[in-house]
């Protein structure tokens, strides 16, 4: 019997059929050349007769394969051979992807909740670690911002304070309170003691804290605007530079000095279209008149809490005549409050225990001398030295911490449903 | 206005009319075209797989191994549900191309 297989898979070789599908083919092609043959022989033919008569079924091979190259897919890789080690990676892989389609294809339901799952997951977290970076992560853009540190203190809770304002979320142990703002008269003698010190461990120190409610008057229009107050040492204490201008210097915070005010970027593109000749100028907050003598760079939004972006920036000495009888600084009538925050820069190589340890007794000794007389008899007018008020050190290099360390809890909260619903995608 | 494929159309037609009423394998749906067309229409492997096939793929017959005892096993197909809806749509095109033609010409098939 001739071998009617081998000459159709002959004549298919160049169409690349995939092997169970020629298989198939040639079989039933085989199947009719046999019948036809068969057919030749029964009709008296000699089998040469027959088998040549047969074979001229396959003349028009040509025609065959190329119809059949218009209906058959021609496989595009090697076959798979078992044990047979694979080098080819990207063929791999395509072949992969395509039976991972093929398999989610075949249950649409689970296809469709596994990509939504994903993209609420894969969206969601990357909007969270937005969030994230912004609250938690990222660092001020001023100079080697890892040189910062911030102050805070804590204190039995026989100390008390005579009002604060401002915000502060220090934890603290039970018994304790914590917080992260000073009195003026504090920060002056522990500035006083820092410049006395030749040998401190900080090459800067410096104050500010938020004045949330001003009325800025720019072309006669009025307009409620957030604003911050400095230490003279800010910008420098800092090393940022304002991209127009001056920032505020030591002669500006003091009393008798010209009122100066620096504006923040967006302050100055908003309301002076970014125009350079604003320098000079005055502006009125508070129906005070202030010269306008820098603006910040852009990426600079201050070092208060993170949702905290002051339109201007004044020195602190200029708060009283901004906030009137309202100052937090005191009165004659009135002591002042604890709303301050304190920052430093560390001389390279020291360490926040060294920080902390420089200034940590004229701290308690300034804290001690504005504590509030006794409210009733039976309140010891000593206090117990383990109640005493101490200082605590921290990283300054985000800024201030407290509404950052409120929003971590619930930031870490929703990582974990977001990590939760990654997780059942 | 007449299918512009009637050529290739009147083929397959034919295929789909030998298999309308019983599975037949390839070699007698080809002989069987030759014998009631009294040798006008010839299929060879070459015309008439390539055939087989694409209607098998667009779903008008479907194919089947068969194996009888004692017998190799043998592909047979069969006309579809779809394949039956081309087929009558075909038959009318074909009747309609026919009416027209014996109208201007005077061929009648019959």
């Amino acid at each position: 019997m001739p071998d009617w297989k081998k000459e159709i898979r002959e004549r298919l070789a160049g169409l690349r059929l995939a092997p169970t599908r020629e298989t198939e083919i040639v079989e039933e092609l085989a199947q009719y050349l046999e019948d036809c043959y068969e057919e030749l022989l029964a009709g008296g033919m000699t089998k040469a007769d027959a088998w040549r008569k047969t074979l001229e079924e396959l003349n028009e091979c040509d025609l065959l394969a190329r119809e059949l190259s218009k209906i058959e897919r021609p496989v595009s890789g090697e076959p798979v051979v078992l044990g047979a080690r694979r080098i080819n990676l990207l063929w791999d892989l395509v072949r992969d992807m395509r039976f991972g389609i093929r398999m989610l294809l075949k249950s649409k339901g689970f296809t469709l909740i596994a990509v939504l799952s994903l993209a609420l997951g894969i969206g969601a977290n990357t909007a969270l670690f937005s969030v994230v970076d912004a609250v938690l992560l990222k660092t001020l853009p001023v100079k080697e911002p890892e040189r910062l540190v911030l102050f805070e203190w804590q204190a039995g809770r026989p100390f008390r304070t005579n009002g604060m304002s401002g915000t502060s979320n220090v934890p603290a142990p039970t018994g304790t309170r914590a917080l992260s703002l000073f009195r003026y008269e504090v920060f002056e003698k522990m500035r006083q003691a820092r410049v006395a010190a030749p040998e401190s461990p900080l090459s800067d120190f410096f104050a500010f804290a938020p004045i949330r409610e001003l009325t800025a008057v720019v072309d006669q229009q009025a307009e409620i605007i957030k604003g911050q107050a400095v230490s003279g040492g800010y910008y420098a204490g800092l090393g940022v530079q304002p991209s127009l201008g001056r920032g505020i210097i030591d002669q500006d915070d003091k009393p008798g000095a010209a009122p100066v005010v620096v504006l923040s970027h967006q302050f100055w593109q908003e309301r002076f279209g970014g125009n350079p000749a604003v320098i000079g100028k005055p502006l009125k907050l508070n129906k005070q008149s202030f010269t306008i003598i820098g603006v910040t760079p852009p990426a600079f939004t201050g070092t208060l809490q993170v949702d905290y972006h002051p339109a201007v920036t004044i020195p602190l000495a200029f708060e009283p005549l901004l906030q009137g009888e309202n100052s937090n600084l005191g009165t004659s009538d009135t002591p002042g409050v604890w709303w301050l925050n304190l920052m430093g820069r560390l001389k390279p190589g020291a360490t926040y225990e060294q920080a902390r340890d420089s200034l940590n007794g004229t701290f308690q000794a300034a804290a001690l001398e504005v504590r509030p007389p006794p409210r009733k008899a039976s309140e010891p007018a000593q206090l117990d030295p383990k109640d005493n008020p101490r200082l605590i050190v921290e990283s300054g290099s985000r800024g201030m911490l407290d509404i950052r360390r409120s929003y971590s809890s619930t930031i870490y909260g929703l990582f974990i449903v977001v990590a939760l619903v990654l997780l059942i995608a | 206005m007449l299918d512009r494929d009637l050529k290739r159309g009147s083929t397959e037609m034919l295929i789909m009319a030998m298999v309308e009423d019983r599975p037949r394998h390839g070699y007698e749906i080809g002989k069987l075209i030759e014998q009631r067309s009294h040798g006008v229409l010839q299929f060879h492997v070459a015309s008439l797989y390539p055939l087989l096939y694409r209607l098998e793929k667009r779903g008008l017959i479907k194919g089947r191994w068969v194996e009888k005892a004692g017998e190799r096993r043998r592909r047979f197909y069969t006309l579809t549900a779809a394949g039956r809806k081309i087929l009558a749509e075909q038959r009318r095109t074909w009747k309609d191309f026919f009416a027209a033609l014996d109208l201007v010409a005077g061929i009648n098939p019959v």
